[in-house]
C-alpha cells in the first residue's frame, strides 16, 4: 500500500481538518507541502496522521449540492474540496473528519468492485451492527453464501462465497461461485455462474453460463445455453454509441467490456475503470491464463487501491515519445534531454532505470520504421543524432553497466538487433561511450549459452587481442 | 395512518437498540415500558383486545428485526399478562367481588376462551396506575438485588466475575460497604469490557483484579463465588451470556464452585434456545476485534467468528438472584407462569 492520505488535524472540542492533502496520492496535488505555522500556535494539540485511507463516505450540508451544479468543473468530492479551499470560498464553513477505528468499518460503493468487497464485507459482519437479516449458510451449500427470504434452492445444487437476493429460484445442478444474485432471479437447470452479478428479475434458461466478471442486468432473459464472459448483458438495446451489440434474445443484449486504454491517459480513469470490474481470485485467474492482462489477479478484495500502475514503464513509454518526436521532428538534443528529466521526476524514477530505459528506448526506436536488414542502418543513423544524449546519460561505470544491460536485453528480444550486436557495441566503443573494461566486466556475467553470447564472441576476441596488443606494445 | 404512527415509535427503538444507543438492559427496559405506557394512554383502542393486538403486533415486530433481543419481548409479554390480570379483576369485582379459592383453582382451565372483547372503561385508569408501580418496580430492582449482597458475599472472600455488568457492579460495591473482600475481573477479550469493570470496581476501594480469559481455571481454585450478570435467562433455567462465561461456568463446576447470576425479572425469558442453533441464538460482532482490518489477504483465506453470546446450561447455575431473592434454576418456570400468561409464551 503505497498510497496513504495524508490529513492533518487539529483537536479542539471536535477533530477539524485544517488541510486535506492529497486524498489520492499523486493525482491530487497536495494543497500545501507545509503546515503553516499557525496551525501550531494557535491549537495547543495538533495530531499529524499518514496512515489513514479514505471510506469516500462526506456528509455534508444541503447548502453543498448546488455548488456541485454551479460548478461543472466539481466532478468528485476532491475537486469540491480542492475548489472550495484554493478559491477560499469555504467562508465559515468547515470541514470535519472522523477518525473510524477499532471495529468500525466503512466504505462507499461507487464501483462493482466495492460491491463486491463491501458486499463480503457485510457478510462476514464486518460492519456490525448492520449484519444481514438472514441465515448464513454453510453446511449443505457449500462455503459462505448468505440467502435471503423465500428462497427455493435444489439440494443439488453447489453454491459457494456467494450472496443471494429474496425470492429467489436455483434450479438443479447449478453451480455459482462468488456470485451475486439479486431478488427476484430465475435460475434454471445446470447453469454455472462464476465472478459474476445477475441483475434483480433476470431470467437464466437452463445451461446458461455466466462466467469473468460478467454482469447482467435488471430483467435479462438468458436463452437456453448461453455463454456469456466478461461482458455486459442488458435488457433494452442499447444506445447508438455502442458499436458491437450482439442480441443474444428478446431481453438480452450484450455490450463488449471496453478496454481501450489508449483513449485516456489519465491515471485515475485507467484505475477507475479497473475497479470497475469484478475482481477474480487468483486461482481462477491463473486458469484463465490468456485473459489475465485485463484482469486484477495480483490486487487482493480487501485492498481496492492497490495497484499501482508501473512507473517505469509509463516513463519508458513517454521517453519513447519524446524520441520518436525529437527525432521526427529534428529537436534539439538539450531540450530531449530536459524532457527526459521532467519525466524522470514526474514518475520518479531512479537514475539506474533512468539509464537503462533511454537506451533501450533508443534501440527499440528503429523498429518503428523500418525492420530485418534495414535495422541496423536506421539504428546507426539513431544513434548518431542522439550521440549528445547517449553522452549525457552514460557518464560512469554503473551507466555503462545499465547502458550493456539494455543492449542485451533487446537483443535477446528482438533477432534484428542480435544479429548486429557485435557492430552496435563496437560502435559505442568506437565513440567512448563505453570503455573496455566495461564491456568485459559484462561479458563476463553474461549466460554462455545464450543466444546473444554466440553474436558477441568475435567482437569480445577482437577486444581481447586488441588489448594484449596495445599492452605488449606498452610493454616494449 | 395513526397505527402507523405508532409503529414508527416502536421501529425507533428498535433502530436504537441496533446501533446500541440503549446499552444497558435496563436502559432498554425502561423505553419499552415508556412505550408501552404511551400507547395505553394515547393509543386507540376500545377493548383489551384491541389493546393487545396492537401490542402483539409490536411484539412481531421486535423478534423479526431483533430476534436475539429479549427484554422488550418479555416486557411487552408481561404488559400483556397485566392487561389479561387487571382485565379479569375489573370484571370479577364488579360481579362478585372476592374471589375465592374454589374460584382460582376452577379459572385456569377456561383461560382460553375468556372473551377480552368486552368494553370496560375503567381499564385505563386500572392499567396506568399498574404499570406506574410497574415502574417503580423497574426502577427499584437493581437496588432490591444490590441489598442483599451482604447475605452472599462474606469477609475476606474472593468473589469472580466476568466483564462488565452494571447489576454486578452494584452488587459488589454495596457488599464493599459492609465488608472486606477481593474481586477477580475476567476482561472478557475480545472487547475487554472486564477492565472497565475493574476500574470502576477499584474507585471503590474493592481489592480489584484482572486476569485474561484463559486465567480462569487456574485462578479458580482460590475463588469462593463467581457472581455473573446475563442478556437473558431462557425457560429452561440456561443462560444467554456473554461469551466466555460458559468456560468460567465449567470451571466452576470443577472446583465446586457456587455461581450465582443475578437477573432482573424481565431477564427472564419464556423461550428455548440452545447452543446448537448458533444462527438463531448469537450474533456474531465485527471480526474486527479478533483480526484487524489491517492484517490484509489473509482476511480473505479464513473464517472469523466474533460471538457476542455463549450459553450456559441450568446445571451449572447454581442460583438466581431477583428482587424477590434467590432461587434455583429448576424453579425459572415458576417465575415464569407468575410474570407471563401462557398464551402469550409463543406468538
Amino acid at each position: 500500500m503505497s498510497k496513504k492520505d495524508s490529513e492533518i488535524g487539529q483537536k479542539s472540542d471536535i477533530i477539524q481538518a485544517v488541510i486535506i492533502a492529497d486524498s489520492f496520492g499523486s493525482e491530487f496535488l497536495p494543497l500545501s507541502n507545509d503546515v503553516p505555522l499557525e496551525v501550531f500556535l494557535e491549537n495547543n494539540c495538533v495530531s499529524i496522521h499518514h496512515n489513514l485511507k479514505d471510506t469516500h463516505i462526506a456528509i455534508c450540508s444541503p447548502s453543498v449540492l448546488p455548488l456541485f451544479s454551479d460548478n461543472f468543473d466539481f466532478q468528485t468530492r476532491d475537486d469540491f474540496i480542492k475548489g472550495l479551499l484554493i478559491n477560499e470560498e469555504i467562508l465559515g464553513s468547515t470541514v470535519y473528519w472522523h477518525l473510524i477505528k477499532g471495529n468500525q468499518h466503512g466504505g462507499a460503493i461507487t464501483n462493482w468492485r466495492m460491491y463486491q468487497a463491501l458486499s463480503q464485507e457485510l457478510a462476514n459482519h464486518w460492519f456490525y451492527p448492520i449484519i444481514p437479516d438472514v441465515k448464513k449458510y454453510s453446511g449443505c451449500f457449500g462455503r459462505d453464501a448468505t440467502v435471503g427470504h423465500n428462497c427455493s434452492i435444489s439440494e443439488s445444487s453447489n453454491i459457494s462465497k456467494s450472496i443471494i437476493g429474496n425470492n429467489v429460484a436455483i434450479g438443479k445442478n447449478v453451480t455459482l461461485e462468488n456470485a451475486y444474485i439479486m431478488s427476484d432471479v430465475k435460475i434454471y437447470n445446470d447453469c454455472i455462474i462464476s465472478n459474476s452479478i445477475i441483475g434483480p428479475k433476470s431470467i437464466l434458461k437452463s445451461g446458461c453460463k455466466v462466467t469473468f466478471g460478467s454482469v447482467v442486468g435488471a430483467n435479462v432473459e438468458l436463452n437456453k445455453e448461453c455463454f456469456i464472459e466478461n461482458s455486459l448483458v442488458q435488457s433494452k438495446r442499447p444506445d447508438d454509441d455502442y458499436d458491437d451489440v450482439d442480441k443474444l434474445g428478446e431481453k438480452a443484449y450484450r455490450l463488449k467490456l471496453v478496454d481501450d486504454e489508449e483513449e485516456e491517459d489519465i491515471v485515475g480513469n485507467k484505475l477507475a475503470r479497473r475497479f470497475s470490474r469484478l475482481h477474480l481470485d487468483e486461482e481462477y485467474a491463473k486458469s484463465d491464463d490468456d485473459m489475465l492482462e485485463s484482469s486484477d489477479s495480483e490486487d487482493d478484495l480487501s485492498h481496492v487501491h492497490s495497484p499501482v500502475p508501473d512507473d517505469t514503464n509509463m516513463f519508458f513509454s513517454e521517453v519513447i515519445d519524446s524520441l520518436t518526436r525529437g527525432f521526427e521532428d529534428k529537436l534539439q538534443c538539450d531540450n530531449l534531454i530536459l524532457e527526459i528529466n521532467s519525466s524522470r521526476y514526474a514518475y520518479n524514477v531512479t537514475l539506474k532505470e533512468v539509464n537503462y530505459n533511454v537506451i533501450k528506448a533508443i534501440l527499440n526506436l528503429p523498429f518503428q520504421h523500418s525492420s530485418g536488414q534495414q535495422y541496423l542502418a536506421a539504428l546507426l543513423r539513431t544513434l548518431v543524432y542522439f550521440s549528445p544524449i547517449l553522452k549525457n546519460y552514460i557518464r560512469n561505470e554503473n551507466a555503462m553497466e545499465d547502458c550493456l544491460q539494455a543492449v542485451e536485453d533487446v537483443a535477446a528480444s528482438n533477432n534484428e538487433l542480435c544479429e548486429c550486436i557485435a557492430r552496435v557495441l563496437n560502435w559505442f566503443y568506437d565513440r567512448d561511450h563505453i570503455s573496455e573494461e566495461a564491456i568485459l566486466a559484462w561479458y563476463s556475467k553474461l549466460d554462455k549459452t545464450s543466444r546473444v553470447n554466440a553474436r558477441v564472441v568475435p567482437f569480445i576476441k577482437w577486444l581481447q587481442e586488441a588489448e594484449e596488443a596495445s599492452s605488449s606494445e606498452e610493454s616494449e | 395512518m395513526h397505527e402507523k404512527d405508532q409503529m414508527i415509535d416502536i421501529i425507533k427503538l428498535i433502530t436504537d437498540i441496533k446501533h446500541g444507543k440503549l446499552s444497558s438492559s435496563y436502559d432498554i427496559a425502561a423505553r419499552t415500558e415508556q412505550l408501552l405506557e404511551n400507547l395505553i394512554s394515547h393509543g386507540k383502542w376500545n377493548t383489551a383486545q384491541e389493546l393487545m393486538n396492537l401490542i402483539k403486533l409490536r411484539l412481531k415486530k421486535i423478534v423479526d428485526l431483533l430476534p436475539q433481543e429479549a427484554t422488550t419481548n418479555n416486557i411487552m409479554r408481561h404488559i400483556l399478562k397485566i392487561i389479561r390480570d387487571e382485565y379479569d379483576a375489573g370484571f370479577k369485582s364488579k360481579a362478585e367481588g372476592q374471589q375465592t379459592l374454589h374460584h382460582l383453582v376452577t379459572a385456569d382451565s377456561d383461560t382460553d376462551s375468556t372473551d377480552y372483547s368486552k368494553p370496560l372503561p375503567s381499564l385505563k385508569l386500572a392499567l396506568l396506575d399498574h404499570l406506574a408501580e410497574y415502574k417503580v418496580e423497574l426502577e427499584a430492582s437493581g437496588d432490591n438485588i444490590a441489598s442483599q449482597a451482604s447475605e452472599h458475599i462474606h469477609s475476606n472472600e474472593v468473589i469472580l466475575t466476568v466483564g462488565k455488568s452494571n447489576t454486578v457492579k452494584k452488587f459488589l460495591k454495596f457488599a464493599a460497604k459492609t465488608r472486606k473482600y477481593h474481586v477477580i475481573v475476567v476482561e472478557s477479550a475480545p472487547d475487554y469490557q472486564g477492565h472497565v469493570m475493574a476500574a470502576s470496581l477499584a474507585k471503590s476501594n474493592i481489592q480489584t483484579i484482572v486476569i485474561p480469559d484463559s486465567a480462569v481455571f487456574a485462578m479458580m481454585s482460590r475463588v469462593n463465588k463467581v457472581i455473573i450478570g446475563t442478556y437473558t435467562v431462557m425457560a429452561n433455567g440456561g443462560l444467554r451470556a456473554a461469551s466466555g462465561v460458559n468456560s468460567v461456568a465449567l470451571a466452576a463446576k470443577h472446583y465446586s464452585v457456587p455461581v450465582m447470576v443475578l437477573v432482573h425479572m424481565y431477564k427472564l425469558s419464556p423461550i428455548h434456545a440452545c447452543a446448537y442453533e448458533q444462527d438463531t441464538f448469537n450474533i456474531f460482532a465485527s471480526p474486527a476485534d479478533v483480526l484487524p482490518y489491517s492484517s490484509g489477504p489473509v482476511l480473505n483465506k479464513v473464517h472469523i467468528y466474533n460471538p457476542i453470546f455463549d450459553y450456559v446450561p441450568p446445571e451449572l447455575v447454581t442460583l438466581f438472584i431477583t428482587h424477590q431473592g434467590g432461587n434455583a434454576a429448576s424453579y425459572v418456570y415458576r417465575l415464569l407462569s407468575e410474570l407471563y400468561h401462557p398464551d402469550d409464551y409463543y406468538l
